[in-house]
């Protein structure tokens, strides 16, 4: 591990819409230089919120938040790329028209690779926004991204609306950069199954709140699955309510909870079934008063 | 109750379900091509990037585990030219899955065949007679 600083940083982040919409709660996490860094967690968790603070898009926040080493307000143009999974312009724009803007933006734009890729996907450059489906937009808008060659790339849900066969040549996108280029790649996503390999770390939001950031042997080693006798099962500390079928339970546990394997069978745990069971409390409903 | 069986790519090899991190399976993979004369002694094995781009996984996993074949006197590394069967690997991989055979083959045998009621000694007897059949 080099000296650099993290790819970004971030020291009780809260971001707020309004009184009763917290997007982010104290949000302390860093993000590794060079690496490929995994955003998890459920639709409203707050991922697109933290992305576009960290992109410096997001101003109305409070905390600490430096990227690549600086205050995310001072951040010059074009260090930063992020890809949403929607046309920021006029939708009888043609993707060239996107690479002349990218190119000004980012001084190391590479437009062989980003024609590489939208060839690999099967994408005309020249055809307009307006006309590609909704998995092809993702594509189109994500193979920039890689393309951008900015050092820090976010990645909003690039997976959204891609067929199989497109979602993995993403993938394959990703680690074919990771291995040649430097710079630091940030993807959100809830499709975990499919992409837990591409990262190095993950970081795992729930309800606006970091419930676990780690490398993703580590984390998972750190859990277990317990199925055994329903009463047994539902003794120990679980992440989740006890599934039960008849007198059988299963549920997730830290591993240090978990029973002798003679009494229950205790098997490991994929990121996949993590991502859903590590939460936040939900919060009380006599809480939330009225104003 | 749903239940994903790896954090690995599909097709990917797993050891006994997902019982083992990404970097060991990565390494279990060029061990079996090994142990199966796949991979012969001083064969070049593909680099840490062909093998992250193929399997899509993260560039950091695969060094991970080809670091660790070299640690174990599996791989040895040519800089500048690429990683390699070291020599005697293949004798030294089957010795250390001879140890861990009977961990993982044999307690599991044993445990299932107590569940349903076969004495060790009729396992012993099938394990001939299918022996047998199979040749």
């Amino acid at each position: 591990m080099t000296s650099e600083h993290p790819a970004a940083s971030t020291q009780g982040l809260n971001l707020s819409y309004s009184r009763r919409a917290t997007a982010l709660n104290g949000v302390t996490v860093d993000f590794s230089h060079g690496a490929i860094t995994g955003l998890i967690g459920r639709n409203g968790a707050g991922k697109t919120s933290l992305l576009r603070v960290l992109a410096g898009r997001e101003p109305r926040f409070t905390g600490d938040v430096q990227v690549l080493g600086l205050p995310v307000r001072k951040l010059p143009a074009g260090a930063v790329h992020i890809c949403v999974d929607w046309w920021p312009f006029a939708g009888d724009l043609r993707i060239t028209d996107l690479i002349q803007q990218l190119r000004r933006v980012h001084t190391r734009f590479d437009q062989d690779r980003a024609r590489e890729l939208l060839d690999a996907f099967g994408i005309d450059p020249r055809r307009r926004a307006g006309a590609l489906s909704r998995g092809q937009l993702s594509a189109a808008l994500t193979s920039l991204a890689l393309a951008s060659r900015a050092d820090l790339v976010m990645l909003d849900e690039p997976h959204l609306g891609m067929d199989a066969p497109s979602r993995a040549l993403l993938n394959r996108a990703c680690v074919e950069d990771a291995a040649d280029m430097p710079g630091s790649l940030i993807i959100s996503t809830h499709l975990v199954d499919e992409t837990a390999g591409l990262f190095e770390r993950v970081v795992i939001l729930d309800r606006g709140q970091v419930v676990a950031a780690d490398d993703v042997d580590s984390l998972c080693a750190a859990y277990a699955r317990v199925d055994g006798p329903y009463d047994l099962v539902s003794s120990l500390p679980t992440l989740q309510p006890v599934e039960r079928i008849g007198n059988r339970g299963s549920a997730l546990v830290a591993r240090t909870d978990a029973p002798d394997p003679h009494d229950a069978h205790v098997t490991p745990v994929t990121l996949q079934e993590l991502s859903g069971a590590l939460s936040v409390p939900a919060p009380s409903t006599l809480s939330t008063t009225t104003s | 109750m749903v239940s994903y069986s790896s954090n690995g790519p599909p097709g990917f090899p797993q050891v006994n379900g997902v019982e083992i991190p990404l970097f060991q399976q990565v390494a279990r993979r060029i061990s079996d091509d090994i142990v199966a004369g796949i991979l012969v002694e001083d064969a070049q094995v593909p680099s840490t990037t062909e093998f992250a781009i193929h399997w899509s996984i993260n560039p950091a996993t695969a060094l991970k585990g080809i670091t660790q074949l070299v640690d174990d006197g599996i791989l040895y590394k040519q800089r500048g030219i690429g990683m390699f069967v070291a020599e005697g690997a293949r004798e030294r991989l089957l010795a250390q899955r001879r140890t861990e055979f009977a961990d993982r083959f044999v307690h599991p045998l044993l445990a299932e065949a107590g569940r349903i009621g076969l004495t060790p000694t009729e396992v012993a007897h099938l394990i001939l007679k299918e022996n047998r059949h199979d040749q």
